[in-house]
């Protein structure tokens, strides 16, 4: 991780991403003025080629701006776009302005409609979609954007009544384990600040006369918590450990169902040290922990991706010390 | 707050190793069965060891002035971890080249590190840890075994229990008092090594649940040692087990105990595909959690490397470590009911049963799950 960009990103989000910006979004207001912010600072072409006017960071150092979003539940898809657009550059595409993510699901029908599941669809603006094998670049101008999942959900559906005259067709990639590895590095960030406030909480809350944080069952709670906080960092990182031109699917994978599982066991713990006041919509506690649970089913919960990892790993060759050197290992 | 784990690689010329490790293990193992390879770390075998000494694989990390190969933390993982994945016995000079012979290289007089790793890198000597005693278990801190300065040495009396391999070591370094007493608490202890062939010396073995005798009780009952047996500062022995723990804690053994299991089990998922299909998931996940680990780990090897000494770190590693190792027959097991027990591979049943009952163990060792749960906490600076 690039410590001086995480610092970067971590200084503009803590001014301009308050817990009331993130109600606000979430309830649908505005929010091209914060991404004008965001895309200002130019850390969005992060992953874009120097030749391109990109700062072609390694992965392993943009891991930092995904982190930090995560840290501050950004309730936009900056880190997405970053590494959308470090791989349409890859590929010779002129990236279009604003928000871009990937959507978990598109089907077309023969009238030339298309109907799509976008993880972040109310907050973007080009959605890549894949259809009959084919990966395109649709605009969302002329879609249809309906409010998908939960109470302050950023998902969508999108529809387009007809095929927009603006799509582009896109290059195969892996588009959808990359929108994984970012959800990786988003889920690690959102832990961190998860585990953060929890500990603060329990040092500040009196019961029975002292900190709740001095009760050995409270105390052996963060620790788990601590521990998984750790090894979803430590996933993120071997998921944005290869370069951007050398994807590595395991890798990605690893990441992904590691920090989804993560999310299974902090943010249970984190609620239960809360109590009811982190159940409240006042409190802080939910926009990180609502936002994890999304997280943690867009682009493949832990499930999928154990599932596409062990039927790789049967119809391979090689021992649990082989399968588990896989992901680390040069493709 | 604790500062995140980074990834760290394993060096190119460690990982070129490994063939070489593997063509070793596949003639060395050949003969051994899953079932007994599933004793992992606590598989004793002295020829083993004397042969993998040969190797030169015994004393990585010490100096070659005291016949060890002045190789990093990353080639003895490296080894290590090989070692594990087969299930190689290498129970029998397990401790003394992991904790031992770092510790007389660290705290030990010339006089000491010349006598004995020497031994320790030719598998000749065997060392054990004299920690528990029976009224010190996770408060290690009351121990109550004692040395009595004499006019010859140190006069040893009390007794040690739940000692790993007592009874075949050839050494204890053992953790005692020698000031004060238990309300002095971490003052007053020291650590001094015992040859285990003296007079005084009586060592019980004691069998376990799983029908094998791997621990001991050892009393000393007027042990004369000479001046030599004390090892590092007089009054200093808490700090040096502390620091001589984050070794301890911080190996792929935590990690790898159970590993025979699941390498027996994806032989067996392999033989049919629907089979394979099915538990395809658990797999994955079993995998990934081992991918996570093992960074951990490695992690913590680099930050060895480096000096420093990561105990609150090796804890939760430790710990997490010990309940995927845990977990794994316990998974397995549910995944074999599904039908196929009829037919289950004597190999496989007789792993699963001894994994299964010796996995308790995994968190007792080395530091229960409360304790270590309980270092995390303090590191997190909640107590």
């Amino acid at each position: 991780m690039n410590q001086d960009v995480f610092d970067a990103v971590n200084h503009l989000l803590t001014q301009e991403c308050s817990s009331a910006t993130i109600g606000a979004i979430e309830q649908g207001a505005e929010w091209r003025g914060l991404w004008e912010t965001l895309e200002a600072s130019g850390f969005a072409d992060a992953l874009v080629p120097e030749s391109a006017g990109g700062a072609e960071l390694p992965m392993s150092e943009a891991l930092a701006l995904a982190l930090a979003c995560g840290q501050h539940a950004l309730p936009l898809p900056w880190a997405h776009t970053m590494l959308i657009r470090g791989l349409l550059s890859r590929h010779g595409v002129a990236i279009p302005a604003e928000p871009i993510v990937v959507a978990s699901h598109a089907a077309a029908s023969a009238d030339g409609s298309v109907r799509a599941q976008v993880p972040w669809g109310r907050v973007c603006t080009q959605v890549i979609v894949q259809l009959q094998g084919q990966w395109w670049l649709l605009p969302t101008d002329e879609a249809q954007v309906t409010e998908l999942g939960g109470w302050g959900s950023l998902d969508a559906e999108c529809s387009w009544s007809h095929w927009p005259a603006e799509a582009r067709r896109l290059p195969a990639a892996d588009w959808y384990a990359q929108s994984a590895n970012v959800t990786a590095g988003l889920i690690a960030g959102c832990l961190e600040s998860t585990f953060e406030i929890t500990i603060r909480y329990a040092n500040e809350r009196i019961q029975f006369g002292k900190p709740i944080s001095k009760i050995q069952a409270i105390q052996q709670q963060l620790s788990v918590m601590a521990e998984h906080t750790f090894a979803a960092r430590m996933a993120a990182q071997i998921g944005w450990h290869h370069p951007l031109s050398e994807s590595h699917w395991q890798a990605l994978a690893v990441a992904k169902q590691r920090t989804s599982e993560a999310v299974t066991v902090c943010a249970p713990i984190a609620h239960a040290v809360h109590g009811a006041m982190g159940f409240t919509a006042e409190y802080d506690l939910h926009w990180r922990t609502r936002r994890m649970h999304e997280w943690r089913l867009h682009f493949g919960s832990e499930g999928y991706w154990a599932t596409q990892l062990g039927k790789h790993h049967l119809a391979a060759a090689g021992d649990a010390l082989d399968l588990a050197r896989g992901a680390l290992v040069s493709s | 707050m604790m500062t995140p784990l980074d990834l760290t690689l394993i060096p190119e010329q460690d990982e070129a190793l490994r063939p070489e490790v593997r063509a070793f293990l596949a003639q060395a193992m050949a003969q051994i069965s899953p079932a007994q390879r599933a004793r992992s770390w606590m598989g004793f075998d002295a020829e083993f060891s004397q042969a993998m000494a040969a190797q030169g694989w015994l004393g990585l990390t010490l100096p070659t002035q005291y016949g060890g190969h002045g190789r990093s933390p990353f080639t003895r993982y490296v080894i290590v971890e090989e070692m594990l994945n087969a299930g190689a016995p290498v129970s029998a000079h397990w401790i003394a080249d992991r904790q031992s012979g770092p510790l007389i290289l660290k705290y030990g007089t010339e006089a000491q590190r010349q006598f004995y790793l020497p031994r320790i890198c030719q598998g000749e000597a065997f060392f054990c840890i004299g920690m528990s005693e029976p009224n010190s278990g996770s408060d290690l801190a009351s121990v109550t075994t004692k040395a009595t300065p004499s006019a010859q040495g140190w006069l040893l009396n009390g007794r040690k229990v739940w000692t790993t391999n007592a009874f075949r070591s050839h050494y204890m370094i053992a953790l005692v008092r020698t000031s004060g007493d238990s309300t002095a608490r971490h003052a007053g202890l020291s650590q001094v090594i015992v040859d285990l062939s003296l007079p005084g010396v009586s060592v019980k073995p004691i069998r376990d649940l799983t029908g094998d005798e791997h621990f001991s009780e050892v009393t000393f009952d007027n042990v004369q040692l000479g001046h030599d047996a004390l090892i590092g500062q007089e009054g200093s022995g808490w700090e040096q087990v502390v620091a001589e723990l984050a070794f301890e804690r911080s190996g792929p053994e935590r990690i790898f105990s159970s590993v025979v299991l699941l390498n027996t089990w994806l032989d067996y998922l392999r033989q049919d595909a629907s089979r394979a299909n099915t538990n395809a998931r658990l797999v994955g996940q079993l995998i990934s959690h081992l991918t996570v680990l093992r960074a951990m780990g490695i992690s913590l090897v680099s930050q060895l490397n480096e000096g420093k000494s990561p105990v609150v770190e090796a804890a939760l590693v430790k710990d997490l470590g010990t309940q995927f190792e845990q977990d794994l027959p316990l998974l397995v097991g549910a995944a074999l009911s599904e039908g196929d027990s009829q037919s289950l591979p004597t190999a496989l049943y007789e792993t699963l049963a001894y994994i299964t009952q010796i996995s308790p163990s995994y968190s007792l060792r080395g530091g229960t799950r409360e304790i270590l749960r309980g270092m995390i906490a303090r590191g997190l600076g909640l107590r």
